[in-house]
This record gives structure tokens, C-alpha cells and sequence, in this order.
């Protein structure tokens, strides 16, 4: 099974898609930035990153029979957040979106901003984060980074298939009480075929090219903490994701969505851009937003306390 | 992270050199009687890539159970195109192709692949695994074969090369050379009855070509190659054949033909 | 006279085609009439661009599966009921406002793919990067993109080899079948695994023998010469008339009547 993860145009309200475009510029600009941080290392950055989008295209052709027709394959933004850095990835992840948009016309032009910030900034960035915090929690040891790979892998494909779903829910064009379940079941068997992949293919780096996987394992554990946080926000968002799953009253957001002026079930103002703004009812989806919030904090409580574990056993 | 080991414990006899069942019947096809038992019967076969190019115009060749061929030709010819009809990677536009008395088609490709292994120009696409071992294993694994079974097939299939000694090794590590040696290696793991290779001695130096030479010499299996490379051919393969645009010019004895200015030079090869 | 460079200056139509996707998007749901005429006008633009319509229409195709997602609201939403029974013993409705929305996501999907399309037929995509970059992309996601779109076909190629060697070795037995061809499902990711990892060490390999050709030849820094396209004069009135489409667009969703 593909994943089903690029929107094409027509589906998002245009909204929707320029406030993503906006998020997803602003992320990139931040990476941008951390990327011209390293100074005279840039240029040989740039062209690792070219040939990593070029590799990313190809391994996407990589794929295995699972059973009946269906195979598993791999979209790689975990991979390359991993190989190359969570912001150097998510850049990387960034162009080859785009490549796959202009070129393929794989997922719009418009969409193109929320496509870009489902798969590479909450797939890449996020996943690879995670996938630190992980590696960091469990001890840093090749066994708990390929762990941490694997968990972030599917994790990653669970969250763009949950916003994903959330954008297309806000824009009316799925209804969330039954989009939500089917795109997180099916992406679940696909984020589990992607977890393996990746896993493989970082073990078999670690073991061919030592001194690549030493690389991209970050040593400095002062930031860890601030790692580990980042990918628990992330973690925590998904948590929120995974409550709206199973909240029961999902129409909330699409009060919200009709709230909103986004969906047109009457006779509206020609202009959608200009629909009149009311003050939305926040009561279904606040709750189930709210239940989201506790969970990542219990989950912030673990990890943390799992932090504290793992230091304290290291130094003694 | 092992690998995995098939937790059947079925025994059953190694395989070495003994022959399947399929082959007992050579004459097995539409009562024509075929002489001598070709192993390789390629008739009237025409090839048209999706993108409308023509690539075989028309070919005819038997090759007999453990000839040694060559494939002359010069760039474009055709040679490729016709190799990857044997283990079933293209299927003829037109004309039929049997190897080991099968036709090659959806249904038998599984068992054209274990009798008709395929070396590639470039040992770094077909080497894709941590270690030689695990490379060598592959073939095996995937056929279905058991743990024990597949160890010893590994270990004969790596002996017969000189790599025994490189088994725990990444391949990305390996010399040109050693890689060459340990592609083959991947291939003969599945016992096939027929090797296939593709540019063998490119980027090879004078002593790894005569390395490659004497190993060729060791092989009991059919043999063919394509390959620019006229000392090879005159130093392995008795027979030669020439191809120049999608069709055979010239199938005769090596020495014969590289004796012939005239055609190697027509045809691009000197 | 010598061309500096045979990248064209893809700017106004990358202009044009965002408007135009933008005003197709704007359209109300339902407008249907108005979603034809723009079609046909895609049509015709596709058409000087050398497209046939129906293969054009037919390429449009490839956005459809996404309307999977809205398929299931034809059977939800309560508004406008079309139609309600009983199937079995389950209680089935059509809805009107559902169905809109579902075909007018088809539509708009529809008609913006084939935008696209003619869009990077008319221009190849090292001039729409090189446009992209004379439209202020980032320098390192201009030249990223670059030696992306430099380097797939290459890489492409090894990973269709490598899959090619894979399968020539993906045998069954001979005689008997034996337990598990093909070998277990974890078994087959590892192997799969295997090869993107294999693939990525070549690509990283090439990326080293790529920065010393570059610095062989005087690049520090920045392997970009800035932006390499011809400026296109009549690039004023493309985007004119790019928002003049667009004005014309969304003017016809206001005005035209929809369903």
C-alpha cells in the first residue's frame, strides 16, 4: 500500500492551505538558518543534501510483497532526518515534495505548504526528534537508536496521516469520525512497513559505514533535555491526535470548520475568503484538545522521569 | 540483528550438482525432435523496449548443456537486452526463449531464476547486504531453503570463488576484484545450471582479469558472457558470437573469428 | 549569438498557474458550469502547449483516488437528503450537500492537476527551479533542488538495477516447493532496508566525488552562479493576464449559477 499523504488541490480550503504555507515557511526559514550556521561547511551540506534528495526519490522505488497485491514501501523522512539532521532533512524532504508536486504533479501546488509541513516538518523534523529522544531516554546505544528510528518511523507516518486528515476535516472535505479511523489504520500497516525499512537501512550503514552513523548520532548530551522535550511535544501531539481518534464527538470540528465560513452547506458569499467570522463554539473539540494535553503531559511525566532513570544509572 | 533462520527443522539431501527433475525430458516440446539436448533454445525472438526501440530483430541461438559462448558485440548491439531474456527480466515481443527445457514465462520465471544466474557489469548493484555472507545467503533464503542447507550452500558457493575468508566482511569494503568474485559468489549459492555474465572483466587490471580467467576456467556450468573484451573470450569461450544491431552476424569458433579483421572491424570490435 | 544558458525564464507561468489553481480553489461548491468553462479553458491552453485534451483530461485522473476521503460524506452529512432507504438491514442515505462537496473536490482536484501539468510540459524542471530561484527561492534549496533534479535519473537507474539484481535471485526451487519462498515478511524489509542502505552510501559516495570536481574547478562556498535563466520580456503581461485569469475566474464562480 502507498501511503496516501500528498493532498492534491481542491481538497483544502484555501485557507487552510496558505495558513500551512505560512507555518511550513516559517519552519524552513528556521532551518535554513541552523543549516547557514555551519559556516564554511554549507557548500559540501548543499551538495550532500542534492544528492540526498536524488536518493530519497530513488529509494522510494524500494519496496517488498507483504501479501495479496499489497507491498510495503518506504517515503524516507526519518531516514534522511536521521542521516542528515532533523533541519538538513526536513529542507531535503522539503525539495523533494516539492520536486514530486511540480514534476509528478503528486499532491497540489497550493497544498503544497500543508503537504510539505505533514510529511517533512511533523514527519521529518518531528521524527527525527523523536527518534533522538529516544535513542537519548534508552541509554544512546546502537541498539536503542535503531529502536528509537523504528518507533519515530511509524510515528511519523501516523502523524502526517493524522493532520493530514485534521486539514482535511477543517477544509469539509472528509468527515473526521470516519477519515481519522481509516487513514490511522491503514497508515498504521504502512508506518510499520516504513519502521522496518528504515530500521534495516540505518543497521546496515551502522554496519558498512561506521564513521556515517557515528556522524549522525548527536553526542552532546546537554541538549538532550531539550531534545527530548521537543519530540515529547511532538509525541504529545500526536497523543491529542490519537484522543480525537477515539473521542466520540467528533463534529466538534467541523462546528468549528462551519464556524469558520470554510464549508459552504448554504448559500454563502461568493468570496469564501471574506465569509463573515463568528466566534466558533469550542466545546467539542476543546474537550477532546483537552483530554489530548493531559495525556502528552502524562507521557512528558514518563519520559522525563525515564530521563532521570537512564542519567542516574549512567553515572553510577 | 541475526538472521533469519527458517525454524522448520526439516532435513532433507543436499542439493549439490544434482540435477531437478525437469530436466530429465529434453525433447519435451511439441514432439519436434531437438537433436542434441539444447539447454538454451532461443527461436525467432524480437524484443521492442516500451519506448518503441527495437532491440533484437530477429535471433535464433541453441547453446548445448555446458558450451562456453561468447557474446561479441559493440555498444548498443543487443547483448544486454538478450541476456536479461534468460533468467525471464524481459519477455520476448515476438519468439520464444526455453532454458533447461522451460519456457520462460510468468509461471516457470521462478524456477528460470535458480537455474540461470545472472552476473551484473556492476557488483555494487547486485551486492546490498551488511556482509558477503548475508549476500550469498540471499538467493537460498529466499528459495525457501533451511538453515543448514543454506550454510552449506554459502560456504560451497564461496569456496568455489576464493572468498571464504571474506564472509563477515561489508562488501562496500571489498577491491573491485574481491566484489567481482563475491557477485558471482551470490549467484552460485543457488546452484544454477547456467551462469550469465555481464562485462566481467571491466575495471579489472591485467592480474584480476587473469584471476577472472582461471576462475571461469573452474566452472563446470554453461557459460555465457557478453563482453568487449577479445583476450577473454579467446582465453574462456570456445564459441563466439557476434551481434551488431539486434541480429547474430557471425556464431562460429572464437579463434576463427578474431582472426577475421575484416568482421571485427565492421562490427566495432577493434 | 551565444546563450548563457538554455534555462527559460518560467516565471510568469508559474505565476499563472498558481493564480489559476488559487481561483479554482476559490470557487464556490457546486459550480459546476463554471468548473466546465475553466476546464475548457485549460483545455485550450493545454492544447497550444501541444496536449491533446483527452490525454490531458485522462492525466487529471491520477488525483481522483483522493476523493476516497470525501466519498464517505455523500453518506453522512443529514443536509439535503436526495434519497433514503434501507439496504439489508441498514438505513442508507444520499445527501445532496455531501455529494457536492465530493464532486466538486473531483473537480477542482481534476482541473488543477492538468494546470500542473501543462505547466512543467511547457517548461523542463531545471528552468521552473532556475525561475523558482529568480523568484527569491533560498540559494540552498535552489541549488539542492538543482543537483536533485541533476542527479535522480542517475540514481534512479542504480536502484532499478539493484532491484533487477534482487529479483534475478528471488528464485523458487526446483521440484518441491519448500516452506516459505520468498522468505518471512520481517526478512523481506530487512533485505528491502538493505538496499536503500546500500543505495544511500553510493549516493554519499558521489556527493564526495561531486565536491571535489566542484572544488577541483574553484567552487567555495556556493556551488550556484546565481540565477541562470533568460529574462523573459514579455514577462509584465503574462502575469497581467495571469491575474487578469484570475479575476476573470473567480468573477464567473460569483456570477454564473451553480447547483
Amino acid at each position: 500500500m502507498r501511503p496516501l499523504l500528498h493532498i492534491p488541490d481542491g481538497f483544502l480550503a484555501p485557507q487552510v492551505a496558505l495558513a500551512l504555507w505560512v507555518a511550513t515557511a516559517v519552519v524552513i526559514g528556521i532551518a535554513l538558518r541552523k543549516i547557514g550556521q555551519r559556516g564554511p561547511a554549507a557548500a559540501s551540506q548543499t551538495i550532500l543534501m542534492g544528492l540526498s534528495g536524488a536518493f530519497i526519490f530513488a529509494a522510494q522505488m524500494f519496496n517488498f510483497p507483504v501479501a495479496a497485491g499489497t507491498s510495503g514501501h518506504l517515503l524516507g523522512g526519518v531516514l534522511a532526518g536521521f542521516l542528515l539532521g532533523p533541519w538538513a532533512g526536513s529542507v531535503v524532504m522539503a525539495t523533494v515534495i516539492g520536486i514530486q508536486a511540480l514534476l509528478f504533479q503528486d499532491g497540489g501546488l497550493l497544498a503544497l505548504g500543508a503537504n510539505i509541513f505533514n510529511m517533512g516538518v511533523i514527519g521529518t523534523l518531528g521524527g527525527t526528534l523523536v527518534a533522538r529522544g529516544i535513542a537519548a531516554t534508552l541509554g544512546g546505544t546502537r541498539r536503542a537508536t535503531l529502536l528509537g528510528v523504528g518507533v519515530a518511523a511509524w510515528l511519523s507516518v501516523m502523524a502526517a496521516a493524522g493532520f493530514t486528515t485534521l486539514q482535511l476535516g477543517l477544509s469539509g472535505t472528509t468527515d473526521i469520525s470516519i477519515g481519522l479511523p481509516a487513514m490511522l489504520g491503514t497508515h498504521a500497516l504502512i508506518g510499520l512497513g516504513e519502521a522496518l525499512i528504515s530500521v534495516a537501512a540505518i543497521s546496515f550503514i551502522a554496519v558498512s559505514a561506521p564513521e556515517i552513523f557515528a556522524k549522525s548520532v548527536p553526542a552532546a548530551p546537554t541538549s538532550r533535555r531539550r531534545r527530548v522535550a521537543a519530540g515529547l511535544l511532538i509525541a504529545g501531539v500526536t497523543v491529542g491526535l490519537a484522543s480525537l481518534f477515539a473521542s466520540t464527538s467528533p463534529d466538534g470540528l467541523e462546528k468549528v470548520a462551519t464556524d469558520l465560513g470554510f464549508i459552504n452547506t448554504s448559500e454563502a458569499a461568493p468570496f469564501e475568503l471574506f465569509a463573515a467570522y463568528s466566534v466558533p463554539g469550542f466545546s467539542g473539540a476543546a474537550g477532546t484538545a483537552l483530554a489530548g494535553v493531559i495525556g502528552a503531559l502524562v507521557v512528558l511525566l514518563l519520559i522525563v522521569l525515564l530521563n532521570r532513570l537512564a542519567s542516574a544509572r549512567k553515572s553510577s | 540483528m541475526s538472521s533469519e533462520r527458517d525454524p522448520l527443522q526439516h532435513s532433507h539431501p543436499h542439493t549439490h550438482g544434482d540435477l531437478p527433475a525437469a530436466h530429465a525430458h529434453p525433447h519435451q516440446h511439441n514432439g519436434e525432435p531437438t537433436g542434441d539436448d539444447h539447454w538454451i533454445h532461443i527461436e525467432h525472438l524480437h524484443f521492442r523496449y516500451p519506448d518503441g526501440t527495437e532491440a533484437i530483430r530477429g535471433m535464433d541461438l541453441h547453446i548445448a548443456r555446458g558450451e562456453k559462448v561468447a557474446l561479441l558485440g559493440p555498444n548498443g548491439a543487443g547483448k544486454s537486452t538478450l541476456m536479461l531474456h534468460l533468467n525471464g527480466i524481459h519477455r520476448p515481443t515476438h519468439g520464444s526463449v526455453r532454458v533447461a527445457g522451460m519456457e520462460v514465462s510468468e509461471k516457470t520465471i521462478g524456477r528460470v531464476r535458480a537455474e540461470v544466474g545472472l552476473v551484473f557489469q556492476d557488483p555494487d548493484d547486485q551486492l546490498f547486504s551488511p556482509t558477503v555472507w548475508e549476500d550469498v545467503a540471499f538467493g537460498p533464503i529466499h528459495m525457501g531453503l533451511n538453515a543448514a542447507t543454506v550454510h552449506d550452500r554459502v560456504e560451497a558457493a564461496l569456496a568455489a570463488v576464493g572468498a571464504l575468508e571474506l564472509a563477515s566482511r561489508p562488501p562496500m569494503r571489498l577491491s573491485i576484484g574481491q566484489r567481482k568474485r563475491v557477485a558471482l559468489a551470490t549467484v552460485l549459492s543457488m546452484e544454477p545450471s547456467v551462469l550469465v555474465f555481464d562485462e566481467p572483466s571491466a575495471g579489472l587490471d591485467p592480474r584480476g582479469r587473469r584471476e577472472l580467467i582461471d576462475l571461469l576456467n573452474t566452472l563446470s556450468q554453461t557459460l555465457i558472457v557478453s563482453t568487449h573484451d577479445l583476450e577473454l573470450a579467446r582465453a574462456a569461450f570456445p564459441r563466439s558470437i557476434v551481434i551488431d544491431g539486434g541480429r547474430i552476424v557471425a556464431d562460429a569458433q572464437t579463434n576463427e573469428l578474431l582472426n577475421d579483421h575484416a568482421l571485427l572491424l565492421k562490427h566495432g570490435l577493434a | 549569438m551565444l546563450q548563457r544558458s538554455s534555462q527559460r525564464d518560467a516565471r510568469g507561468a508559474i505565476v499563472a498557474a498558481l493564480l489559476t489553481i488559487l481561483g479554482i480553489g476559490l470557487l464556490p461548491a457546486g459550480s459546476y458550469f463554471v468548473y466546465a468553462l475553466v476546464w475548457l479553458a485549460v483545455a485550450t491552453a493545454g492544447a497550444a502547449s501541444g496536449f491533446a485534451p483527452l490525454a490531458l483530461a485522462r492525466r487529471g485522473l491520477i488525483a481522483l483516488p483522493f476523493t476516497l476521503a470525501a466519498l464517505p460524506l455523500i453518506f453522512i452529512r443529514s443536509e439535503e437528503l436526495m434519497w433514503s432507504g434501507a439496504l439489508g438491514s441498514a438505513q442508507l442515505l444520499i445527501s445532496g450537500a455531501g455529494l457536492r462537496i465530493f464532486l466538486t473536490a473531483a473537480a477542482k482536484s481534476w482541473i488543477s492537476v492538468q494546470v500542473g501539468t501543462i505547466l512543467v510540459r511547457r517548461y523542463p524542471i531545471e528552468s521552473i527551479v532556475g525561475s523558482l530561484r529568480a523568484l527569491k527561492l533560498p540559494d540552498p534549496i535552489a541549488t539542492g533542488a538543482g543537483l536533485t533534479v541533476r542527479y535522480v535519473e542517475l540514481l534512479r537507474g542504480e536502484a532499478s538495477r539493484m532491484l533487477r539484481a534482487r529479483s534475478a535471485r528471488s528464485a523458487s526451487p526446483v521440484g518441491e516447493t519448500r516452506e516459505r519462498i520468498g522468505g518471512t515478511i520481517p526478512w523481506r524489509a530487512k533485505v528491502t532496508g538493505n538496499l536503500a542502505g546500500a543505495l544511500f552510501l553510493r549516493a554519499y559516495a558521489r556527493a564526495g566525488r561531486v565536491e571535489e570536481a566542484a572544488t577541483a574547478r574553484g567552487a567555495n562556498g556556493s556551488l550556484s552562479l546565481g540565477s541562470l535563466i533568460q529574462p523573459d520580456a514579455r514577462l509584465f503581461i503574462k502575469v497581467a493576464f495571469a491575474i487578469g485569469a484570475f479575476a476573470a475566474i473567480t468573477a464567473a464562480g460569483a456570477l454564473l449559477p451553480r447547483v
